[in-house]
């Protein structure tokens, strides 16, 4: 009986695993292995380097560039949507005409591919007859053909507003549950006390959003490392890399100057860094199950 | 403390209509108890007095202040939740200081509030706590404890007790009337249940399909029910209703025949409008019938089914050969069995007479 039991589990977990380590362990192990040695990614021969591509990436410079752009990134693509998701939610849940279709116009761009959001906001972004750039020259009276992701100073963070825009609706809804789980009543006796609404937010309706707000801030920042393929259509991480971040760093490194070594060990500290990211949240999330039923 | 008037009071939701006029005087210091069957608009008119809910019609007074139109926070009043509707992130000293400390409340007196709070409610032990790691009962004083604190003109229970298991709704029914001796405030209670309308009433309002069926004190409406509604409603087990008929008018001396029974002479109050041949209801509280012998009574019955209840005994009656099933309340010593061929008595003084209108019509003392 025993051993019946543990022959199904073998048989039952071994295709999953299978595939995860398959798909996922190998090439993990893999990048640890080429990360110490310099392939370039198609020849037969590696030699193995030991450290030396780690003391290289912390004196790069466009190591550091692309350190400095993801914080940036990952910065705002924490506050952005989840600041929009939380205000859209609020309005939505206060019961105004129309939210039902809302709702669903918000959420659209989640269903979007990148490459689609990409593609409209380069759409409006373009500089002789972009949205933007028609609005601006309609509201100032004046031709204004600034060409904004084709500027240093100004591509990261346009592709950060589009970047922002996707994932507004993701943070809404799951907001929007989170507002639903509240009881009227709770809010009601508030205002049975003379507790004015803005103070019924920052008391009552954020500390009791707290669990989700963790999801939102979970999925934000893991969203945000995995936001590669909408850099890679609007700017490509230009011009002159002031648009890279870690993981188009990584892939430039490693499939465009064909350094596979190398790229391997910023895929290292990428994946060291998300880990700490992860072992962050799961931390805070046990410490709400303390909380709240 | 202060006096809430309601006058002529509506309120629909859309088309549909749920309170429909409603006018009541409730004085300082009463501890008034909205009862009524689910859904009759209970809590709708308590909401529109908290202010919760907008008013279509009419108007709310709480003091001198008329409240119409004004929202919850300027109406004076506190409400305690049937979900208890305690903050769950919050302590219990958290919960009952929230309202006094975002209104910005000196400390001190914060504190001398819920100090005092919680010395009436005995939550002293319990003021760190979360109240999920509260019982039904801990949570329920916790919220009664946040409206005290606030020390409203007026306070609103919304079916404070429903949550609770049965023995603890008595103890607690028990501790909101000590409350109310206490501290004496003005109190409006909405309740389904009867038994705790008619023991924390000073004065009932038995509300049905959104109107007033009759306001006055548990004994007036249990003595002197005005009508069917109210009759049926109250007490418990409930009223019996017999079908009867008019036999003959005489100025206030009626004399009516109960369907399958005697003929029962009575003095009815001048105007009861009832002529010879006009059917009538008949009501007798269960504990107003009378067994007697086969033979001696004036109602044949036999005995379907006894429940022993220590004290006393209900036991439920049928008249042979109809449909119709007649409670009594019996002394535990009165030795009914099922099986038993009896016959009904009643206690003349006891009846009430309703029309087809529904309405009672008032007995004359000392009428036979
Ligand atoms: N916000 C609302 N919109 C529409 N109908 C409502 C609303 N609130 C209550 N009602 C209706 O009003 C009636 C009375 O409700 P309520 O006052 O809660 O009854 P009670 O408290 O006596 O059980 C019910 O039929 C209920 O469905
Ligand atoms: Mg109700």
């Amino acid at each position: 009986m025993e051993s019946h039991v543990r022959f199904w589990r073998v048989v039952l977990l071994a295709p999953p695993l299978l595939v995860f380590g398959l798909f996922v362990l190998w090439p993990l192990a893999d990048s640890f292995r080429y990360s110490v040695t310099n392939w370039n990614g198609f020849s037969a021969d590696a030699a193995f380097v030991g450290l030396e591509n780690f003391r290289k990436i912390f004196t790069d410079g466009l190591f550091a560039n692309a350190i400095v752009n993801s914080a940036i990134w990952m910065a705002a693509a924490l506050v952005l949507p989840t600041g929009a998701g939380l205000a859209l939610a609020l309005l939505l849940d206060s019961g105004v005409r129309g939210a039902g279709v809302f709702k669903s116009i918000f959420y659209l761009p989640i269903c979007l591919s990148s490459v689609v959001v990409g593609q409209i906001w380069i759409w409006i972004f373009q500089p002789d007859w972009g949205l933007l750039n028609t609005a601006l020259s309609a509201a100032s009276g004046e031709t204004f053909g600034f060409a904004w992701l084709a500027k240093p100073g100004t591509a990261l963070y346009a592709v950060i507003v589009a970047w922002s825009w996707q994932q507004t609706g993701l943070a809404m809804v799951i907001f929007l549950a989170g507002l639903t789980a509240i009881p009227r009543d709770l809010l009601e006796a508030a205002e049975v006390d003379g507790v004015a609404y803005l103070k019924q937010i920052s008391h009552i309706i954020l500390p009791m959003l707290r669990p989700a707000t963790v999801v939102v801030i979970a999925l934000s920042v893991i969203n945000s490392l995995k936001g590669f393929d909408i850099l890679y259509i609007m700017t490509g991480g230009g011009p002159f890399n002031s648009s890279d971040t870690l993981a188009m760093f990584m892939y430039d490194e490693s499939f465009k100057k064909y350094k596979m070594g190398y790229g391997s060990a910023i895929s290292v500290v990428l994946f060291v860094i998300t880990l700490t990211i992860i072992f962050v949240y799961f931390k805070e999330l046990k410490k709400m199950d303390e909380i709240y039923e | 403390m202060s006096d809430v008037a309601i006058e002529a009071v509506t309120k629909t939701f859309g088309a549909v209509s749920i309170i429909k006029g409603v006018d009541l005087a409730i004085p300082t210091g009463e501890f008034a108890v909205f009862v009524g069957p689910s859904g009759c608009g209970k809590s709708t008119l308590l909401r529109m007095i908290s202010g919760l809910e907008s008013v279509s019609s009419g108007t709310i007074r709480i003091g001198d202040v008329d409240v119409t139109r004004r929202p919850p926070a300027e109406g004076g009043t506190a409400m305690v939740f049937q979900s208890y509707a305690l903050y769950p992130h919050m302590s219990v000293s958290e919960n009952m200081s929230f309202g006094l400390r975002m209104n910005g409340a000196p400390r001190a007196e914060i504190e001398r509030r819920v100090g005092e709070a919680a010395r009436i409610l005995q939550l002293e032990q319990l003021l760190d706590r979360r109240p999920k790691q509260l019982s039904g009962g801990q949570r329920q004083r916790v919220a009664i404890g946040r409206a005290i604190v606030r020390h409203p003109k007026v306070f609103l229970f919304d079916e404070p007790l429903s949550n609770l298991d049965a023995s603890l709704r008595v103890q607690m029914r028990v501790e909101i009337a000590r409350l109310h001796q206490e501290i004496g405030a003005t109190m409006i209670y909405v309740t389904h249940d009867q038994v705790e309308a008619m023991t924390l009433a000073d004065r009932i309002v038995v509300l049905n399909a959104g109107k007033v069926e009759q306001v006055g004190t548990p004994l007036d409406l249990y003595e002197r029910p005005a009508n069917l509604f109210v009759a049926g409603f109250l007490g418990q087990p409930s009223m019996n209703i017999l079908d009867a008929c008019v036999h003959a008018a005489d100025g206030t001396q009626v004399s009516i025949r109960v369907a399958h029974g005697p003929l029962i002479g009575l003095e009815l109050a001048a105007g009861h409008g009832l002529a010879a041949g006009e059917p009538v209801k008949l009501g007798i509280r269960p504990d107003a019938i009378r067994l007697q012998p086969r033979g001696r009574g004036e109602m044949p019955a036999d005995v379907e089914i006894v429940e022993h209840l220590g004290d006393e005994v209900i036991a439920y009656l049928r008249l042979p050969g109809t449909p119709e099933a007649i409670i009594a309340k019996l002394e535990k010593s009165s030795g009914v069995r099922v099986g038993d061929a009896c016959a009904i008595g009643f206690a003349v003084p006891e009846l009430h007479v309703f029309g087809t209108d529904g309405l009672a019509r008032t007995r004359l003392a000392h009428s036979a």
